[in-house]
């Protein structure tokens, strides 16, 4: 039994550190390497969520509707009833499955992909400190519409998400696992790739100086239209999959604190810019907070107050700290190294100190 | 009808005022130390909370917070710029880390907040979550107290400040260290000092409004994130550079929010099966987006640059 809760934890602690990996990676590429402070980050991750809660239910409620007991049923309040039958028989037809989950990663990636390109009309004209507060409000605009909006996603009791990975005949973790983490590591692969090319040095060259990158030619809006634009749908997978996961979308969730405050967190703690950084930091703050949610319930007894607000107050101080005491993080960035040239570069001071 | 929109009017200007006490912290901040202050909002909280300690715990009149919470807010300004800002500053940090500093302090606030109001419930049995003490106010003249108390004092204060601001020696360095921190501090003006009565002002008035707004709004541990996203878009409508600009941002907002908001769930009660009033908040959002697409300088930048273009001809011709 206890062997069953160790396993069950250790998968729960892979699901999330794999969803926050996405996320992190997403705000390292927008404010990391290319200097944009995304602090609307839950907009994105709420529009891919908000997606797997209106179009894959819809669409097959849509398809099996003659097969539905009572084809009356109204898709939002009737909600519950509708996905046992659409379940079962969703099981039996796997090539609607994977087409489903193909459309809403698509389409969730191009919802966060619109959002972002939204956010980039500030994000270009804006000076740092009144975008981030422009972000914020943006991000909160979107959980309201989501909360408020029922046709969308539910409102805030949430919409179920149907099981489009059960005609595997695989367990619910199994599947899990497979899609998430699977993702994460195709996120963090595509982002190594992608930071390892001129195009990485690029933006890393908008970052130091958006002066400099200009006068050698470079359009510095279209760079960061681009970052907010790919960056956001990243993060909007990771609204999608954690949908898929929970089996349920709920707006309410999708607040500041869980989806732009503790990736925030999580990025400056391991070094902002650094990949290895983003990893490690992702990874400890995951797991610390497993710890504590165990542990957590024990405190409960002995305190006059309910112990999440201790938690969210150790999330301000942590970020307090960090800036204080450890501004470059865990694992800071390191200088590019670039075959040739900075071989060169040595050659060079060395004749220098020669004379 | 007319009943129904007197009272509208009552609720947006009541609003307006108490932002403007708000908004005109807020452009102090940010004239004296360059960083809007994102925990300003969680600053009103703290005065809503020591309110409603006055009234609920201690059963005395809600307008005695208004001193109290005016001198703790006012502290914990300072305490934030000591603790936090001077900090960082010192170590070097740049502009948007202080920014992020802020919003941490706004993280530890609103859960302080919410541990304060938990504390209020389990042990002094008040009810400490979405809360309104209307029933506690005064009468005066015939009015809700809050009617009367409210834009005397933001007159007052307003009066107050502009006097300190130009006729005295403290007001003069205030001013020198709003237009360029480094030259003040070459011509031997205590910046740092500067700062910290800023912020205890700032603090104070964050306090006051605060203090009074639970008299007759819904409050909530989270009000401040609420009330910030107003401050700031009444903030840049009127211009972050002038900080009576801010008393005219904040009644634009005030009345746009409240007024607008509720003349049209009179008009179109529903939208998507819930009322109006949930989409509040998409009012200075939207305010906001237009303001910094349309006049980035707000209203003041509007005015400054109508002034310049007046003098310039006549420059040119002497």
């Amino acid at each position: 039994m206890i062997e069953q809760t160790f396993i069950q934890a250790l998968i729960d602690v892979v699901l999330f550190l794999s969803l926050y990996t996405i996320v992190t990676t997403a705000l390292n590429y927008q404010y990391g390497y290319t200097g944009i402070p995304n602090f609307g980050l839950a907009f994105a991750v709420a529009g891919g969520a908000y997606i797997t809660g209106f179009l894959p239910g819809r669409i097959a409620y849509l398809i099996y509707k003659s097969q539905l007991p009572d084809p009356n049923w109204d898709y939002v309040k009737d909600n519950a009833m509708i996905f046992m039958k659409v379940n079962q028989l969703l099981a039996k037809d796997p090539a609607l499955s994977i087409t489903l989950l193909i459309l809403t990663l698509v389409a969730a990636m191009g919802v966060g992909a619109l959002l972002g390109f939204v956010a980039t009309f500030p994000a270009v004209r804006l000076r740092a400190d009144f975008l981030m507060i422009v972000l914020i409000a943006f991000a909160e605009a979107v959980r309201i519409i989501g909360m408020n909006y029922e046709p969308l996603a539910g409102g805030t009791l949430g919409i179920g998400v149907p099981k489009l990975l059960k005609w595997t005949g695989l367990s619910k973790n199994v599947q899990d696992l497979v899609l998430v983490a699977g993702l994460a590591i195709v996120v963090v692969i595509f982002n190594w790739f992608m930071l390892h090319s001129p195009y990485g040095r690029l933006l890393r060259a908008v970052r130091e100086s958006e002066y400099a990158a200009t006068a050698v030619g470079k359009d510095v809006n279209r760079v960061k239209m681009e970052v907010m634009v790919v960056g956001s749908a990243i993060a909007a997978i990771a609204g999608a999959i954690h949908g898929f996961y929970l089996l349920r979308v709920i707006p309410p969730a999708y607040t500041r604190y869980d989806w732009t405050f503790w990736p925030w967190l999580m990025l400056m703690l391991g070094g902002r810019g650094s990949e290895l950084g983003a990893l490690a930091g992702t990874s400890s703050i995951i797991i610390i907070r497993r710890l504590v949610s165990i542990y957590k319930h024990a405190i409960q007894a002995f305190i006059p107050f309910d112990v999440v607000w201790l938690e969210r107050m150790a999330l301000g101080i942590a970020f307090l700290v960090i800036m204080i005491f450890k501004p470059d993080g865990l694992i800071p960035e390191k200088p590019f190294k670039i075959k040739g040239l900075h071989d060169k570069e040595l050659s060079e001071d060395a004749e220098v100190t020669d004379t | 009808m007319a009943i129904a929109f007197m009272i509208i009017f009552t609720q947006a200007f009541i609003f307006a005022t108490l932002l403007a006490f708000l908004t005109l912290g807020f452009n102090l901040t940010y004239l004296t130390a360059r960083i809007p202050n994102w925990a300003h909002g969680s600053f009103a909280a703290l005065g809503v909370y020591i309110t409603l300690t006055v009234t609920r715990v201690w059963n005395m009149n809600p307008y005695y917070s208004i001193p109290i919470s005016f001198f703790v807010v006012g502290l914990l300004g300072i305490s934030v710029y000591l603790g936090v800002v001077y900090t960082l500053k010192r170590a070097g940090a740049p502009e948007i880390i202080l920014l992020i500093s802020t919003l941490a302090v706004d993280i530890v606030m609103t859960s302080s907040l919410n541990i304060i109001a938990d504390y209020l419930m389990y042990v002094h049995k008040v009810s400490s979550r979405i809360f309104i003490l209307r029933d506690l106010d005064i009468e005066i003249f015939g009015l809700p107290g809050i009617l009367v108390v409210a834009p005397t004092l933001l007159a007052i204060f307003t009066i107050i400040f502009s006097y300190m601001l130009y006729k005295t020696k403290f007001g003069m360095a205030m001013r020198g260290t709003v237009e360029s921190p480094e030259l003040a501090s070459i011509l031997g003006i205590n910046t740092d000092m500067v700062n910290l009565v800023s912020w205890f002002i700032t603090g104070g008035l964050a306090g006051i409004s605060g203090a009074l707004l639970p008299l007759w709004f819904l409050s909530d541990p989270g009000i401040g994130t609420m009330l910030i996203i107003d401050v700031f878009a009444a903030s840049i409508l009127g211009g972050i550079r002038s900080i009576y600009a801010a008393i005219i941002g904040s009644y634009i907002i005030g009345f746009a929010e409240v007024g607008g908001t509720s003349l049209l769930s009179f008009i179109v009660p529903e939208i998507g099966g819930v009322s109006v009033s949930s989409y509040r908040l998409l009012v200075p959002l939207t305010v906001l987006v237009i303001t910094l697409m349309v006049l980035p300088r707000g209203l003041y930048g509007f005015y400054e640059e109508y002034k310049e273009k007046k003098i310039k001809p006549k420059e040119v011709e002497a």
